[in-house]
């Protein structure tokens, strides 16, 4: 059930309707309500899942209550009781998410050394959403045994937290410090959240129908095909599939904020412009930034003071580390961890220029000179175009032979398909860019917020138009549902 | 709803009112609205390419009209042909005929049609009929009726003039052909019930109806087996031009692996002249 169908939006209203009505009924029966919805909705999308999710819930909230009981008595055993959440967390997501790929790799191994392993028959369904939600149940074990919150003893209320339907299959990765406590309060019906959840809707619909599902039939056709084209073809294929990533996943992120905001629950945000970053460190703080938070807070702070002896060289072999776990975090395939290896040692190089850069900007006085911003933007933005076909191919050979094309000739492009990115797509991308320029630069033009209230009916009113006439109505797939 | 009116009322008048052009909107147009011939021709690419209509009227001294249009189905076929029949019964139907148009694959090009609905019989009864209740839903605006048909407006533009019928002829030739066979047909019930529907048409109006299978480079023998057993069972005639030789051992006659170029395109329709005539000659001596 997609968030762009009609089965999703009957849905969202038969969870709409009884959740208001029972705000005088109080927050824990809201919180039921919403549970029985999630559950509805994770259920439709693989029935078989469901116990999954139940017993890992169940198991993490127990292991709350333990360590909590344990934090000031007897602090080895709520650690252990903590590394036992995350061994079962990372241990479900391994099971899960990668077993099969490390059976195959082995089999491959002792193939090359001439043992005679049969054919992997080894074949597991992994359940749609995993990496998001055993992050949610981890990052609830380590914070509660960090003390930052209370254990939670309402098991609806924790159960509604793991398995909240706008997020639970694709993000954003909420924390439960933000989270827990707006289960709280009674949610009544709001004019505000309704307006602003349902502008948030539209806007996430647009870059998703209008720009990522326009583009992907043009940039399925070159990288599927990838040893038919030529050089110019590669490179805009390669700026356009960065772009259909970002608004793809950020369309989603959209939604899932804006039909959480209905519920009156304000969700974390995902992205904040990220191809207004100036560098890769700046782009990855703006670019899913709940996993580059959650990877940040309890993998790459620990190691960092793990490695503290090792000087600077140790904060690059923390970003390496981090990186490579945010690229296998996506998928089990040796491209995700190159890609994370390439990020990482951009971000090293970041690293490791900066002093000389900053250096070089202010005996320049560059800091705030638009072309030297708008070069870095520019060459930050090819960089992760790059990396964006590292992480579409399909193999790491897929990955150099789309590389080697670059080289093979600039003649013209392949236009096959070509008009819809042309007709539709160019002009959204241009919308999209000249809102997310007005934000960065803090403009007052506003069109969805705008204080005249003709001018706000207008442009919500086109814009629901545009959806219609030029989107890609058949409902498809988002790319991070794979995750 | 003002925007969606106005939209629809715009794109109605413009997409009422098209050149005769080889784009694809074009055609769509062409066939559901304008066209009628003593012979027409439906099918996908193949049709479209390997038909020669000129050279056939100059023989048969008959209307033709060759509807063919890339990566269509059956049900597409269907729709063409009834709408056809409110202006002109055809005498003979020529159905370009492989496995992909009964498989169910290209069962979605069908939607390129959905701005014709509400003012095309065939097109709106299929989709009252044969879709569910939020495609009727979604269709009830003109803004999804008329959704990314800005592209085809340009394309219609662009595009060059329609001065064949309908035929399309590829210009250019391989050096090899290579043959390959697969075994791998699963019918879908909807295409085999609009295949059915043509059939019963052209019974009901007696056209004759005449199956083709091109000759194209890859051949699915288990879609084979099945055509020759379901064409002799509804007596129909099938002409097998996918087992020809001739073309094969020539594959300068080819444009790509699945379509012949304009002299291997003239070669073809010779043949299907031939049939034309003999069932003509047969009809006189009856």
């Amino acid at each position: 059930m997609v968030v762009n169908s009609i089965n999703f939006w009957l849905f969202f209203a038969a969870t709409l309707l009884p959740y208001f009505l029972l705000y005088k009924a109080g927050s824990k029966w809201q919180n039921l309500w919403l549970l029985l919805a999630s559950y509805f909705f994770y259920g439709w999308a693989d029935w078989r899942m469901l116990p999954l999710l139940a017993v890992t819930t169940l198991i993490f909230y127990g292991l709350g209550i333990a360590i909590g009981r344990n934090t000031e008595s007897n602090p080895k055993k709520a650690a252990r009781y903590k590394t036992l959440g995350v061994i079962i967390g990372l241990g479900v997501l391994v099971y899960f998410k990668y077993l099969g790929f490390m059976v195959d790799q082995f089999a491959t191994l002792f193939r090359s050394w001439g043992m005679n392993v049969e054919e992997s028959i080894f074949s597991i369904v992994m359940p749609i959403g995993i990496s998001f939600f055993t992050f949610k149940l981890m990052s609830y074990v380590l914070e509660v045994n960090l003390g930052n919150i209370k254990p939670e003893k309402d098991i609806i209320k924790f159960g509604t937290y793991i398995a909240f339907f706008p997020t639970i299959l694709s993000g954003p990765i909420d924390r439960p410090n933000k989270f827990l406590p707006q289960l709280d309060i009674s949610r009544k019906i709001d004019a505000d959240n309704l307006s602003e959840g349902l502008k948030r809707i539209l806007w996430g619909m647009f870059l998703k129908m209008c720009i990522a599902d326009r583009i992907a039939p043009w940039t399925d056709a070159v990288f599927n095909n990838y040893a038919h084209h030529n050089g110019t073809t590669i490179i805009v294929a390669s700026i356009l599939y960065l772009i259909q990533m970002y608004t793809d996943f950020a369309g989603y992120s959209d939604m899932a904020i804006g039909v959480a905001r209905m519920m009156g629950i304000n969700v974390a945000e995902n992205f904040k412009r990220p191809f207004f970053a100036q560098n890769i460190a700046e782009y990855w703080r703006n670019w899913h930034i709940t996993l580059t938070q959650w990877v940040t807070d309890y993998v790459f702070k620990p190691l960092t003071v793990s490695f503290r002896d090792w000087g600077q060289w140790g904060i690059y072999l923390a970003t390496l580390i981090n990186f490579v776990l945010i690229g296998a975090w996506h998928g089990a395939n040796w491209t995700f961890v190159l890609f994370g290896v390439y990020h990482g040692l951009l971000l090293i190089l970041v690293l490791a220029l900066e002093k000389k850069r900053k250096k070089f900007e202010k005996k320049h006085n560059l800091k705030k000179n638009e072309f030297y911003k708008w070069s870095r933007r520019i060459l930050t933005f090819l960089l992760c175009a790059i990396g964006a076909v590292l992480w579409r191919s399909a193999s790491v050979g897929d990955f150099f032979g789309t590389m080697a094309q670059i080289g093979n000739g600039c003649g013209g492009m392949f236009t096959g398909g070509f008009f819809a990115i042309l007709t539709f797509a160019i002009p959204s991308i241009f919308v999209a860019f000249v809102d997310e320029w007005l934000k960065e630069y803090d403009k007052k033009l506003r069109f969805f917020h705008n204080p005249n209230v003709v001018v706000r009916i207008v442009s919500i009113a086109l814009m629901i138009a545009w959806v219609i006439y030029s989107g890609e109505l058949d409902g498809n797939s988002f790319i991070y549902f794979q995750f | 709803m003002a925007i969606d009116l106005g939209v629809g009322f715009t794109h109605s008048r413009i997409f009422g009112n098209l050149p005769d052009k080889t784009s694809m909107v074009s055609t769509i147009y062409y066939s559901l609205f304008k066209k009628s011939a003593d012979v027409l021709i439906l099918g996908s690419s193949t049709a479209n390419h390997h038909y020669n209509s000129k050279m056939m009227e100059d023989s048969l001294r008959m209307s033709v009209y060759n509807s063919g249009l890339d990566g269509r189905d059956m049900i597409y076929f269907d729709v063409v042909l009834q709408s056809t029949l409110e202006r002109q019964i055809p005498k003979y139907v020529i159905l370009d005929i492989s496995s992909v148009h009964l498989d169910g694959s290209w069962i979605s090009r069908i939607s390129d049609t959905k701005l014709y609905y509400g003012q095309n019989v065939p097109v709106s009864n299929y989709y009252d009929k044969e879709t569910d209740w939020q495609q009727r839903l979604k269709l009830c605006s003109a803004l999804y009726r008329y959704n990314k048909t800005f592209s085809y407006l340009i394309r219609v533009k662009l595009d060059a003039p329609n001065v064949f019928n309908g035929y399309a002829p590829l210009v250019g030739n391989r050096e090899n052909v290579d043959l390959t066979y697969y075994s791998n047909f699963s019918l879908d019930t909807k295409e085999l019930a609009h295949l059915e529907n043509i059939i019963k048409i052209c019974k009901r109006n007696n056209s004759i109806l005449i199956l083709v299978q091109s000759p194209q480079a890859s051949d699915n023998l288990e879609f084979d087996k099945w055509i020759e057993e379901y064409a002799s069972e509804q007596d129909i005639s099938l002409i097998k031009e996918n087992k020809n030789s001739y073309y094969f051992d020539n594959p300068s006659l080819f444009y790509d692996g699945s379509h012949l170029n304009s002299q291997g395109a003239d070669i073809l329709t010779k043949r299907i002249i031939e049939v034309i005539k003999h069932k003509i000659d047969n009809n006189c001596n009856n």
